[in-house]
């Protein structure tokens, strides 16, 4: 009888044993997960930062006012282009809207008015493409190098 | 016999069963090193396994810059952060050839000074820095070199995506990342205020600033506009909330791009707003003639007799848009009457002049988050000369910017408001601030600035809707020993909209040309008022200050709205 429960008692230690080795590794694996995940958020941190300044450095109003200029066909607000809902009487209204319909050319037309401005978003990519003000930044190789390696 | 048998036997039986536990003995032990071997043996080949384990690698996580918040404007827009970026260093005791080592460093880093290295490298140290800021495809062609002795940390450095764009506020670093002047220097010297502020979406700290990045990009663009087509040596312009001291933009060309940091040891590029001390002319007279209402001493109807030039001592005060005869108060101010000011000024007198403009915080320096403004030039002993000359801007030199604080209170219902950089809400402002002039004052002064910009002197900055009331400023620069007449300082001050004014500009130009821009003329009403239309025309409708036409101009013409 104590010979049996001896056995079962070295048997239970064993099988605690063989339990607390794996948990061990287990949980060793997962420190080494919680490193490098670690890591990766700190990679994708700093792949932030270099994103959010080139953000910043392609969104430089002089660099959107040069491409506006040379792209779209609008110019900055004057005073009297702006007014006020109470200045606007009914009959003004009802002129205006009139004088837009009358203004607005017929459907062919605008299509074919319209097709000509998907060209110029092409356009802005090559130019930004070759654009050299941003390459020649020396950290500007590194702005590439996140996206690649997150890509992967 | 039988005794020494039995004696015999018992004997032979102790020293048998004594070997069996010898060699029971001898087998435990064998057991128990052959574990210990195999133990050992496992661990060598787990490890075998594993290698040096994660974070092996040559780049060593030892930052020696310190990390910094990101810096952004009020609208949230990103003006400086930090950026990693490798840095190459050597170790002589490890490296076995210095002369290969130099050549193919070299190679790959053509700007690095060999002869310099081999020098270093040969003096001996255990650390020896190469270069700092490596891009990421130069620090993969060093790592595939090979070369021992060879290492990299990774560092963070600052970068300003914008440029000069606001270089004098937000300031710049050093090679170790820490803050030398603006924002920066600020940041280091207060780390309590990034608590202050809202995380950014990486949950990087950040610094937000009272600028405004569009108004600050339109304030730059149109000064170096002015000064190329002035010819100008220098502009400097400000933007002002009058009501919180905001400052809303800043800019002082030439300038400097924080990317490039010796830059801004040039002497010419230093930031005139708040560091440079000039006599501003005729500006000033906004003040005597805001003295002498808040004294109660001249109403608007009061006159002042500017038949001829004042003369006192050796001294011979004149008008440079003489009228020779009586003018009426806001006469002397939209004319800019020199002998108008100066008599306004003698009627308050020596103490209360000068007690009004300590009051308005021109005789001290005005602190601020990037560094207390550079101290005024009074004169040393205050006479009456002083206070005339003092009257129409000469003889007491000051900072723009505390020239433009000054003026906060006369246009802002009479509430002196220290100026910041950081934001801060126009309840706050108005509540911290100390009243300094009667409300009437104030209405009173922006009333006339109003005026001169429709009939004065600032007629060419009334930008369309916006308002605009100001005043000129040209001052004659002090060349040798005199003033000099070619050489001029033109500034303008002024408010928008002054039915309720809400923000303020003040545009300095220094040695502006004639050129037929501008008439041919060099006078403030000619190159600065321009400039200061221009720049609230663009402004305004940023800040959100809605455009009014006069009553005749202002019908709805559908055609023009038609067209966006």
């Amino acid at each position: 009888m104590l010979r049996f429960v001896n056995v079962c008692l070295v048997l239970g230690l064993v099988a605690l044993a063989y339990v607390i080795y794996q948990v061990k590794y287990e949980a060793r694996a997962l420190d080494e997960e919680i490193v490098s995940l670690g890591k990766q958020v700190d990679q994708e941190r700093d792949a932030l930062a270099v994103l959010r300044a080139e953000w910043s450095l392609l969104n430089r109003p002089e660099r959107i006012e040069r491409l506006a200029q040379k792209y779209l066909k609008l110019a900055p607000t004057q005073p009297r282009q702006l007014v006020t809902v109470d200045t606007v009487s009914d009959r003004d209204f009802d002129r205006s809207r009139f004088e837009i319909t009358a203004a607005t050319p017929p459907p062919a037309a605008t299509a074919a008015a319209i097709k000509p401005a998907a060209k110029p978003k092409a356009a802005i990519a090559t130019a930004e493409a070759e654009s050299t003000t941003i390459t020649a930044l020396p950290w500007a190789a590194k702005i590439v190098a996140p996206v690649q390696a997150s890509a992967q | 016999m039988s005794e020494s048998a039995k004696w015999n036997a018992a004997e032979a039986r102790a020293e048998r069963a004594y070997l069996a536990r010898g060699r029971y003995r001898f087998r435990l032990a064998c057991l128990g090193f052959a574990l210990a071997f195999v133990l050992i043996a496992g661990r060598l080949v787990t490890l075998g396994f594993i290698g040096s384990g994660p974070g092996g690698g040559s780049l060593r996580d030892i930052s020696t810059t310190v990390h910094r918040p990101d810096i952004v404007d009020r609208n949230g827009r990103l003006l400086a952060t930090d950026i990693k970026g490798a840095t190459l260093y050597a170790d002589p005791q490890k490296v076995i050839d210095i002369d290969e080592l130099v050549e193919q460093v070299t190679s790959v880093l053509p700007d690095v000074n060999a002869a310099e290295l081999r020098e270093k490298l040969k003096a001996g140290k255990r650390f020896v820095r190469i270069r700092r800021e490596l891009t990421p495809k130069q620090q993969e062609e060093i790592y595939e070199l090979g070369l021992p002795g060879l290492d990299f940390i990774e560092e963070y450095r600052r970068v300003y995506p914008l440029g000069a764009t606001a270089s004098h506020v937000v300031g710049l670093v050093d090679v170790d990342n820490r803050g030398l002047a603006g924002i920066e220097k600020f940041v280091d010297d207060n780390p309590q205020l990034t608590m202050l502020h809202p995380d950014t979406p990486s949950s990087d700290e950040s610094v937000s600033l009272s600028l405004d990045l569009g108004v600050q990009h339109v304030l730059r663009e149109e000064l170096t506009r002015a000064m190329a087509t002035y010819h100008a040596k220098a502009a400097a312009g400000i933007v002002m909330d009058v009501h919180s001291g905001e400052v809303l933009a800043l800019s002082s060309l030439p300038d400097f791009d924080p990317n490039r940091r010796e830059q801004a040891l040039e002497k010419d590029r230093l930031n005139r707003i708040g560091f440079g001390v000039y006599e501003m002319g005729s500006v000033f007279k906004v003040f005597t003639v805001a003295g002498v209402v808040d004294y109660g001493l001249a109403s608007m109807h009061s006159t002042f007799d500017a038949t001829g030039p004042i003369h006192y001592a050796s001294f011979t005060i004149s008008d440079f848009h003489g009228q020779h005869r009586v003018l009426s108060l806001p006469e002397v101010f939209t004319y800019s009457s020199n002998v108008g000011a100066a008599k306004m000024a003698l009627e308050m007198g020596i103490d209360r002049h000068r007690a009004f403009l300590r009051k308005l915080g021109l005789l001290g320096r005005t602190p601020t988050e990037i560094g207390d403004t550079a101290a005024p030039i009074i004169p040393a002993h205050w006479q009456k000369l002083n206070t005339m000359t003092i009257a129409f801007g000469h003889g007491l030199s000051v900072t723009p910017l505390q020239l433009a604080t000054a003026t906060l209170p006369l246009v802002n219902g009479g509430i002196a408001v220290t100026p910041t950089f950081l934001p801060r809400s126009r309840e706050e402002g108005m509540s911290m601030g100390t009243r300094v002039l009667k409300r009437q004052t104030s209405a009173a002064m922006i009333k006339l600035m109003r005026l001169n910009v429709l009939k004065g002197t600032g007629k060419r900055a009334n930008a369309e809707g916006y308002r605009v009331g100001g005043k000129t400023g040209t001052a004659e620069k002090v060349v040798g020993r005199h003033y000099s007449t070619s050489s001029l300082l033109t500034s303008f001050l002024c408010t928008f909209p002054t039915d309720a004014p809400e923000y303020l500009v003040l545009v300095m130009l220094d040695e502006p040309q004639r050129v037929p821009e501008s008439s041919n003329q060099a006078t403030a009403g000619t190159n600065a008022a321009p400039t200061a239309g221009k720049i609230i025309e663009r402004i305004g409708p940023i800040l959100g200050v809605a455009p009014r036409l006069p009553e005749d101009q202002r019908q709805f013409d559908a055609k023009v709205l038609a067209s966006y």
